[in-house]
Order: structure tokens, then C-alpha cells, then sequence
């Protein structure tokens, strides 16, 4: 596959000046939305504004709330309580016209194995709507699925079922893509052009894309805004990369330690903390961002041996932890 | 729900089952039923039959359009109710189960239209099953033993004798009553179509639809003395015969068919039906799906 060829850098705000897209149009609106299920409350209060082209990161740990969110997003749940907004048309199971201009996949892709794969893209097609033959063509030459579009999908790997449930998300022409987990049970080929291929639908397409995942370093990648749901709670909501501002790490193995903490604060005027046999520094330090490149310039002009120096990011559980902490 | 939505989704639905290998279980299945049931027949003496005072010679008329109609009027009770559970349990349940029920769902068309379609398609192909068994079953009877009138002996009506209806007319007789075994045996798939909302699980919905059946078919059977002539009257499998009366059009006494009879069981069974389907619809209305 070759989409990640195509992308050369993630958008971190895919509007066009003077492009049909205004600014800050809502495209996708929820508010006060709740799920209950007798009285377990699955997702409480839940009120998020996704702007066009933005590419929103919708993460939260398993179980936090996200695919029931999703589910109630395309209306497959009915909300105990609040509403969802998609181009200012409200959603739920009754009320359906908004779906024509929105492309989901909810969870693992499913199709009907028995039928081929361009055989369920015109099923689905022509229960969206009117769509001409070319442009179920078009969005499986996006995928890169049209020379099997006609095996049975049950041969299909699952990378090929995820690039057809793209496929299908696309099929009438959106203007907002939901996609539930979509890297999940792919290899990391298939993860890396499955992100590129993300990006790319906010770059060249200009679409407005909501990503759900458990990964904080896909929505790093793919995202530019988002928010974190835990305990059925939204605990954020905001720019990815104000979430990630003063969290990312350096790591440094080197010898001595000591003197590596005594030339870092003194170059970079920011305190190494040793832990586990290993030294680590704020990537963003107080005189600005730290470039590693630096850092391994400074130690090995002082004599101190470097092993090894890693840029780290925290996982989505340190920052979540970390939140809940700061918020007690 | 617009009649052209409603019509996309019912193309689709049979479609679906037209290239599913699953909807030709009842096929083969009619296929096997009709060649042990041609064993059965070319071993029977028809005891009933020959110790009958007939004003003409019934065993003259074991032949095909008897073969078919002796067939169809076993199927009903024997293969055919399990074709009706199975086609209308994998509905929504197995659509639930293979995860492509949260696919179709998330389109345009509404709950009802999808639910609507998936009625009509299956009561399509259900009798599409009853017209295969049937005239499969006339296909071989005819050739193993012949053609010629058809002998009409529907056991209900085993008191009054069984009578002839002769060619071509049976040909229509055929037809008619066809219809009407499809349409009774609705009754057991709007059960089974309702069920398919309740479970995400096929096998739940095909096992409770059949039990449900078995113990209507049990309780109808049960002596006076246990169980009341009302609650007899009301039970589905009691109505379900209602088609049997059809082949009474064709007697050679017009006033053999009984429509009071006749109307009060298809009232009944339609009851059923539109309970059923009313349950199924209000409850998938309501769902949330979660396969």
C-alpha cells in the first residue's frame, strides 16, 4: 500500500483559507450526553464541539465510554439524557437525515462475507443514497482495495476489511468520518498506512475526522485536537499538543550519571532526575524545547559517556493518573 | 419510511439471502425430505384409502399431484416449521452476531424500513421453499407414478372421504393452498422474527421459536380434561390449519368449505402475526445496539 507516500506531514489544522470550509463551523456537537445502563452510568454528561477539519482525538482508556459514545454519535444507542448535533441536524436512532453526510466505522469493520467487496460498498451505497457506479471506483482506488474488489470479503485480512470499512465511510461523500478504533488488530504496516491514510483524508480531502483510541501516541500523530474521556467523564478537551506541552521526557543512559545531571541543569538550566539507572530531562525545558542532538553534544564534550538518549512521551494512563492526581 | 427507501432495503435483503449459502439450507433440506418421503410412499399399501367405500377407485390415483400435496401436508408439520424458524431467527440475530447488523444500521434508512424489508423478504423466500417443496415433490411424483387427477385427502377431513379434483383445476388447488401453507406458516416466522430482536445469538432465536411451536403443538394435543377448549382455540398451531380448508373450494359440494371456520383461524393467525411483528418492531425501535 502506498498511502503513506502521498502524506509527507500530519495537518495540525487541515482548513484552506478561501476553501468552502468555514473556520469554525460545529460540525460534530454533543452535550449533557448519558448513557445509563440501570445504574451504571456509562458516559455522563458528555459535551464535545468538533470543529470542520478538525482531526479530534476522542481517547480514553478501554472501558472509559468511547465505542457507547460512538455508538450514540451514529445513533446505534439510544442517550439516556442530552443530544448530538451533526451539521446542526440532530442524530439518534430516529432521527436519520444527518447520516447522509457522515462516514462511521464503530468498532472491528463488518461486512457480509458472502459478498464481495464492491457488492457491499454498492449495498451501502444505495441505502445512503443516490451514488453513481465511478465513485464506488473511486474510494476503493483511495484504498487500494479496487483489484480484489471482487473476492468474497471473507478472504479479506483484516487490514483489507479496515481499508473497505474506509471505503465505505467515504462512500457518500462525508463531511465527517468517525472511526472507532481503526488501527486496532492491525499489523504495524497496516497501522502506519492506516494513519496515514487518517491524516490524509484531513489533508487532502479536507474532511473532518473523529478518532477514538487508547493510544495517546496515534492521537499525538494523527490529531490535532481532542479530548479524554475516563469513567464515562470528559477529564480534557483541547489542542493534542497543549496536552502534551512540559510532559515529554528525554531519557539518558550515560556514565557517569552524577556529572550528567551536573552539565545538563548547567547547559540546559532544567534538574536531571535519575530513576531506574537512568537519567531524565523535561523535554521542554525553561529555556525552551530541548533538542536531544544537544544534549548528547554537551555530555560528550564534558567526558561523560553516552549509551543512549531517547525523546519519551507519556502514555495516555500516566496522563490520565496524572490529571485525576492534579484535579485531587 | 418512503415506499423507494423501503424498496432499496428490500432488494438488498433478498439479495442477501438469494447468495447466501445458509438460504439454501431448506432447499436441500426439501430436497432430502421429498426423496424419504418418496421411499415412505412407494412402501406404503394406503390402508386408509383402500378400506374406504369410494364411488370411485382411489389407489388408481396415487400419482404425482397426490404425491405433492401428501408431501406438502406432512412438510408443514414435519420440515417446514424448522425452515421458518431457521430463515426468520437468522435475521437480525445473525446479522447481530456477524457484526454486519451494526453496518446496515448506521445508514440512512430507519429501524422500520429495515425491519419491514426483512419481513417481506422473508415471507418471499419462505415461499419460495413452499413452491420448491411442492413442486419438487409433483416433479418426481410424477415421474415415479404418474400424472393425472389430483385425489384430495387432507386427514382433518378423513370423516367426510377424500374427493378428486380434476385436471387441469388441481394445478390452481396447488397453487392456492401453496399460498396458504406459506402464509400460515408465517405465524412461525413472525415468531421467530421477533425473537431475532431480543437475542443477539441465531441459535437462541431458531431453539426458542421451534420450542415455543413443539409445546403449542404438545398442549393442543392434550386430552379435554386438561386443557380447556379456549385455551385450545387460542393456541397458533390449532389455527395454523386454517389452509386446509382451501382445498374445500374444490369439493364437488359447494357448501363444504366452511368460512366461518376458515375466517375465524386466519383472523387468529394474522393476530399472531401482527402481535408478533408489533412486538419485534417496537423492541428493535428501542434497542441499542451493542453486537
Amino acid at each position: 500500500m502506498d498511502i503513506a507516500r502521498s502524506v509527507t506531514h500530519p495537518p495540525r489544522r487541515a482548513h484552506r483559507p478561501g476553501s468552502r470550509y468555514t473556520r469554525f463551523t460545529l460540525v460534530l456537537t454533543t452535550r449533557g450526553l448519558t448513557k445509563r445502563y440501570g445504574e451504571r452510568t456509562v458516559v455522563d454528561g458528555l459535551s464535545l464541539d468538533v470543529e470542520r477539519g478538525d482531526v479530534y482525538g476522542f481517547l480514553g482508556p478501554n472501558g472509559a465510554g468511547k465505542s457507547t459514545t460512538m455508538r450514540m454519535l451514529v445513533g446505534l444507542v439510544h442517550p439516556t439524557a442530552g443530544e448530538v448535533r451533526i451539521l446542526g441536524e440532530p442524530v439518534g436512532p430516529r432521527a436519520r437525515a444527518a447520516l447522509r453526510r457522515v462516514g462511521a466505522i464503530v468498532e472491528a469493520p463488518s461486512f457480509y462475507g458472502y459478498l464481495s467487496g464492491r457488492d457491499n460498498l454498492r449495498m451501502l451505497a444505495d441505502l445512503t443514497g443516490p451514488c453513481p457506479a465511478s465513485r464506488i471506483d473511486a474510494v476503493l482506488d483511495r484504498v487500494e482495495l479496487r483489484a480484489r474488489a471482487s473476492d468474497p470479503v471473507r478472504v479479506y485480512s483484516h487490514g483489507m476489511k479496515q481499508r473497505l470499512a474506509i471505503a465505505a465511510a467515504l462512500l457518500p461523500a462525508p463531511e465527517l468520518i468517525l472511526l472507532d478504533e481503526p488501527t486496532n488488530g492491525l499489523d504495524p504496516m497496516g497501522i502506519r498506512d492506516m494513519r496515514a491514510l487518517v491524516r490524509s483524508l484531513a489533508v487532502d480531502d479536507g474532511l473532518t475526522v473523529l478518532l477514538s483510541s487508547h493510544l495517546l501516541a496515534e492521537v499525538e500523530q494523527v490529531c490535532n485536537r481532542g479530548a479524554i474521556l475516563a469513567g464515562g467523564k470528559k477529564r480534557w478537551e483541547g489542542e493534542v499538543a497543549a496536552l502534551l506541552h512540559g510532559r515529554r521526557r528525554i531519557r539518558i543512559l550515560a556514565e557517569p550519571l552524577a556529572r550528567a545531571a551536573e552539565v545538563v541543569e548547567a547547559r540546559f538550566g532544567v534538574p536531571l532526575t535519575i530513576a531506574d539507572d537512568a537519567g531524565w530531562l523535561p523535554a521542554d525545558g525553561a529555556r525552551g524545547a530541548i533538542d536531544p542532538a544537544d544534549v548528547v553534544d554537551a555530555l560528550v564534550a564534558a567526558g561523560v559517556r553516552v549509551r543512549e538518549i531517547v525523546g519519551d512521551a507519556p502514555t495516555l494512563e500516566e496522563v490520565f493518573v496524572e490529571m485525576v492526581e492534579a484535579a485531587a | 419510511m418512503s415506499a423507494r427507501e423501503l424498496l432499496r432495503c428490500l432488494r438488498w435483503e433478498l439479495y442477501k439471502l438469494a447468495r447466501q449459502r445458509a438460504s439454501y439450507l431448506g432447499f436441500v433440506l426439501s430436497l432430502v425430505f421429498t426423496v424419504v418421503m418418496l421411499i415412505g410412499f412407494g412402501l406404503s399399501e394406503f390402508k386408509s384409502l383402500r378400506n374406504m367405500r369410494l364411488p370411485f377407485d382411489p389407489l388408481a390415483l396415487i400419482n404425482g399431484p397426490f404425491f405433492a400435496h401428501f408431501t406438502l401436508n406432512i412438510g408443514f408439520f414435519a420440515v417446514l416449521p424448522l425452515l421458518a424458524a431457521t430463515l426468520g431467527g437468522s435475521q437480525l440475530a445473525g446479522e447481530a452476531k456477524d457484526g454486519s447488523l451494526r453496518a446496515l444500521l448506521l445508514r440512512p434508512p430507519s429501524r422500520t424500513t429495515v425491519y419491514v424489508a426483512k419481513i417481506i423478504a422473508t415471507w418471499v423466500w419462505l415461499q419460495l421453499n413452499v413452491f420448491f417443496l411442492v413442486g419438487l415433490a409433483l416433479l418426481v411424483g410424477t415421474i415415479a407414478f404418474g400424472g393425472g387427477d389430483l385425489l384430495v385427502f387432507v386427514w382433518e377431513f378423513r370423516k367426510a372421504g377424500p374427493w378428486v379434483v380434476e385436471s387441469p383445476d388441481w394445478l390452481v388447488t396447488t397453487l392456492v393452498v401453496s399460498l396458504g401453507a406459506g402464509a400460515s406458516l408465517f405465524v412461525i416466522c413472525a415468531l421467530a422474527l421477533f425473537l431475532t430482536t431480543l437475542t443477539d445469538s441465531p441459535v437462541v432465536a431458531h431453539v426458542g421459536t421451534l420450542g415455543a411451536f413443539f409445546i403449542s403443538s404438545v398442549i393442543q394435543r392434550l386430552p379435554d380434561q386438561i386443557i380447556s377448549e379456549d385455551v385450545r382455540d387460542a393456541l397458533p398451531t390449532k389455527n395454523m390449519n386454517f389452509w386446509h380448508e382451501l382445498y374445500r373450494f374444490w369439493h364437488p359440494s359447494d357448501a363444504a368449505f366452511d368460512a366461518a371456520r376458515f375466517w375465524d383461524d386466519v383472523a387468529w393467525c394474522g393476530g399472531f402475526i401482527v402481535l408478533f411483528l408489533g412486538a419485534g418492531l417496537w423492541w428493535l425501535r428501542r434497542k441499542d445496539i451493542t453486537a
